[in-house]
Parts: structure tokens; sequence; C-alpha cells
């Protein structure tokens, strides 16, 4: 426990908890428990992960309660999620199995980044496709804006074309805030 | 120069590599592979240009003043 973190010593700590993973906004969790918004937020990002932690390494010391509750609550919650999708799928309603399952990725997304597994700042994988006309627009778009600088033929490995190219970009987190950017430009034209 | 324009777009177009090398360090080649219909008018190829001297440390500070729907978000 964190003493200077007074969420920590909130005597509704594992309600507070509960109610993040229930997904609760921080600034309801925070005028419910009688808290800020960014103590609540401060608390989730310092002191959980490493309860969580503590949860997974020792389950015996008294510190693991509020850590291995969020565990459980996670657990119960993607249990009911499966649950729901194969009645989904039994109904043939594969709309909604499809929005089970899209809650059970988020939710191990969420015990990923508890557990500290998933680092936000890390590297993302972005998986493009590319057909042939498209890079060759792209190309063109290049060599506009570079002014035509025609590259020199060795620069240039033969490679036959391939019907549709598929490559994975690898956006460190400053290229993809360009990204997305760039997203919401083109959803606005 | 016509000619050589048109080889270098299709030597270009058809290396995947090419096309990594491309999305990576030009901005409107980013967009347009993530979205093929992406079209680039004169003002937003004013922004990429900006952001892209941003990127290299060219411009320390950038405010971009822009009507609404225009992509500035």
């Amino acid at each position: 426990m964190n003493t200077r973190c007074s969420v920590c010593q909130h005597p509704s700590r594992a309600q507070i908890e509960a109610a993040h993973v229930g997904g609760l906004p921080l600034r309801e969790i925070g005028k419910k428990f009688d808290r800020s918004k960014t103590t609540i937020a401060k608390h989730l990002k310092k002191c959980v992960p490493a309860a969580v932690q503590k949860a997974l390494d020792a389950k015996n010391d008294r510190e693991v309660e509020a850590g291995d509750a969020i565990l459980q609550e996670i657990e119960s919650l993607k249990s009911e999620s499966k649950r729901l999708q194969a009645l989904a799928e039994k109904k043939k309603d594969y709309r909604t199995a499809m929005s089970a399952i899209d809650k059970q990725t988020r939710l191990v997304e969420l015990q990923a980044r508890i557990v500290g597994q998933l680092r936000d700042t890390e590297i993302n994988l972005t998986n493009v496709q590319i057909d042939p006309e498209t890079a060759e627009r792209m190309a063109q778009m290049f060599l506009a804006r570079k002014k035509a600088v025609a590259p020199k033929p060795e620069t240039i490995p033969a490679i036959t074309p391939p019907s549709t190219v598929t490559i994975d970009l690898a956006v460190d987190s400053e290229s993809r805030a360009f990204a997305i950017a760039t997203a919401s430009d083109v959803k606005s034209k | 120069m016509i000619q050589t324009t048109k080889n270098a777009v299709r030597d270009l177009s058809a290396n995947a590599e090419s096309m990594l090398a491309l999305a990576r360090t030009d901005l409107a080649c980013y967009a347009l592979a993530h979205h093929p219909s992406f079209e680039l008018p004169p003002f937003l190829d004013l922004v990429i240009r900006k952001l892209e001297a941003v990127k290299r440390g060219e411009i320390k500070r950038l405010i971009l003043s822009m009507s609404p729907r225009h992509g500035r978000a």
C-alpha cells in the first residue's frame, strides 16, 4: 500500500478499482468516492499494477487482495462475455457474437495493461494492405512532392510486382500521432 | 524527363520495401496507404510540410489556424 496515495488508504479502495474495471468513467468514480479524477488516475497508473503484480507473485500477502479482486472481476466479465457469445452464436446472431468478441479483446487488453504487459508508448504494428493502384498513386504523390527526382536504377531492387502489397508498418509513438492526425483529416473530408 | 518519372513511379510502386519506406518517410504517402481514397489538396500539402518540419526539428512550435472540417484535428 502506498502511504502517500489517498486512494490506497480509502476504505472503499476495492469498490473504486471494481468501478474502474466495470468501465465507470474516472470523473464519476471520483465524484462517487470523494476523490479527484487525477488522484484516481494516478492510483490506477502507479499503485494498481504493483498490486496486481504482487497478486500474481504471492497470493498470501495481505496487500494482494485489491489486485486479486480486479483480476477476478475481469475474469468473471470475460466468462460472462464468452457465455453471451455462445448464446448469440446459437441463435445465429453473429453481430452480437462479434460484439462479445470485441468486449473480450478489450478485457484482455485491460488485463494486460493492469499487469504491465502492455505499454501504450511502445511500438504499434499496423497492418496495411496496398493494392497496385494505390502503390502507384503513392509513388506518384511522393515524386510530385519531392519534385520528381528519379531514383538511380541501382538503388531499386528488381522485384516482380505483387498483386497486393502487404506491409507491416512499425510506427513509433511520434509517427502514430501523425497517423491519427491524418486519419481524422480524411474523415473530415 | 516524363519517361524517367514514369519509370520511377513504376519501379517504386513495384517494390514493397519502397512502399514501406515511402509510408515511413512521407506523411502524405502514409495517409494514402491507410486510406486509398485520400486526395492531397494544396492546403493539406502545406500542413504536411509544416508537420514534417516539426518532426525534423526545424520548427519548434506550430499553430494551425484553419476552418472547421478541413483536417485540422
